[in-house]
């Protein structure tokens, strides 16, 4: 049997049914169901076969479910299921001839397995059983294949650059903490030229509790030993609310 | 190369104790390095020092001069994420697989290992 233009689908089944599936029940969801696509009687005009056959491609298993002796299935179903017996094949250019999609959940909870299905199925394994089953492989589908390999695909050389640049970091900053503690002590206890006054203007609770006087911390440091150091009190005695402790430090 | 910024930070952690304390570290200016360090570095929290080190990790992670100085850019065995995303911005087209390359790179911790 062979199936093309002005082919009678109506006749075909007699008065039997015919199991198709609905363009918008996922095939995901049809097995997961156990349920079988939308079965109808078919007696009506050739544009409303027509419109059915757009959309027929469907599980086996939901012909089985369905209870019917025909329907229209995926040939790689058909492989697959032995009491299904394959008495014509649609066309290649017409439009029931299926593509199968794998579409990426963009939830966060299923990308992780949504990736590792993707991997799976670039993977040399996945390519075999495909064609084994009759799907061809469309190497050269250049868009759809760049844009998933920019996404999700990371070469052995890219993991190296990853863990290597994690590992990097990681010791080295292990191994630098200590340092770092030790030389932050040091440098802390010793304080730094012009820290006198810059702990003067440096906001104080303690010191606006204590009255004020927040210029014994700057006393033993030498306020002249820098020149902005000895700059700033001049600065500042313009700015501050009293002159006594620019007045604390003798000119230049 | 990232090392001033975990010492900096680390001593604004050390003298932060300053103004919790009242002013006590006037006195513990005139103490010597080591009762310094034990009054006031030893005083510090872990998670202080845990935040200081967030810092220096991210610069060394991005670190790239140093990694391309001492170790080279070899693909597979040297190369880090910054050598990668520069290798890839020194060929033709190359920019927008080096975007890619950020991309993945803020992305992988959710990819499968």
């Amino acid at each position: 049997m062979t199936i093309g233009q002005g082919f009678d689908i109506a006749k075909l089944a007699g008065d039997g049914r015919i199991a198709v599936g609905r363009r918008e029940r996922r095939a995901g969801r049809a097995i997961r169901q156990g349920g079988a696509g939308e079965t109808r009687r078919l007696g009506g005009g050739r544009t409303e076969v027509r419109a059915w056959l757009r959309t027929c491609g469907q599980r086996s298993r939901s012909l089985h479910a369905a209870r019917r002796r025909l329907g229209i299935v995926y040939e790689t179903d058909a492989k697959v299921e032995p009491k299904v017996k394959t008495i014509a094949t649609f066309p290649d250019d017409s439009a029931s001839a299926g593509h199968l999609s794998s579409g990426r959940d963009s939830r966060h909870n299923e990308a992780r397995v949504s990736r590792q299905y993707l991997s799976f199925l670039r993977s040399p394994a996945a390519k075999a059983i495909f064609e084994k089953y009759g799907f061809s492989y469309l190497d050269q589908a250049g868009v759809v294949r760049r844009a998933s390999r920019r996404v999700f695909e990371l070469s052995p050389q890219d993991w190296t650059a990853v863990q290597l640049s994690l590992r990097v970091a990681a010791v080295s900053t292990v191994v630098a903490l200590p340092f770092g503690i030790a030389i932050a002590t040091v440098a802390g206890a010793q304080g730094f030229l012009g820290q006198g006054a810059a702990r003067r203007h440096r906001p104080s609770a303690a010191g606006a509790a204590a009255g004020g006087d927040r210029l014994s911390a700057a006393d033993h440091v030498r306020p002249h030993a820098a020149p902005v150091g000895a700059f700033w009190p001049t600065i500042s005695a313009s700015c501050s609310r009293s002159a006594g402790p620019a007045r604390r430090w003798p000119a230049a | 190369m990232a090392f001033p910024l975990l010492v900096r930070a680390i001593r604004l952690s050390i003298e932060a104790i300053d103004h919790a304390s009242g002013g006590r570290g006037r006195n513990a200016r005139r103490q010597s390095v080591w009762r310094f360090a034990d009054r006031h570095a030893a005083a510090r929290p872990a998670r202080h020092y845990r935040r200081c080190s967030v810092a220096r990790f991210a610069k060394a992670l991005g670190e790239f001069g140093a990694t391309i100085t001492f170790v080279s850019n070899i693909p597979g065995e040297t190369q880090t994420i910054s050598a990668a995303i520069y290798t890839l911005t020194q060929v033709p087209d190359g920019d927008a697989d080096a975007l890619d390359a950020g991309h993945r790179c803020r992305d992988h911790h959710r990819l499968p290992p």
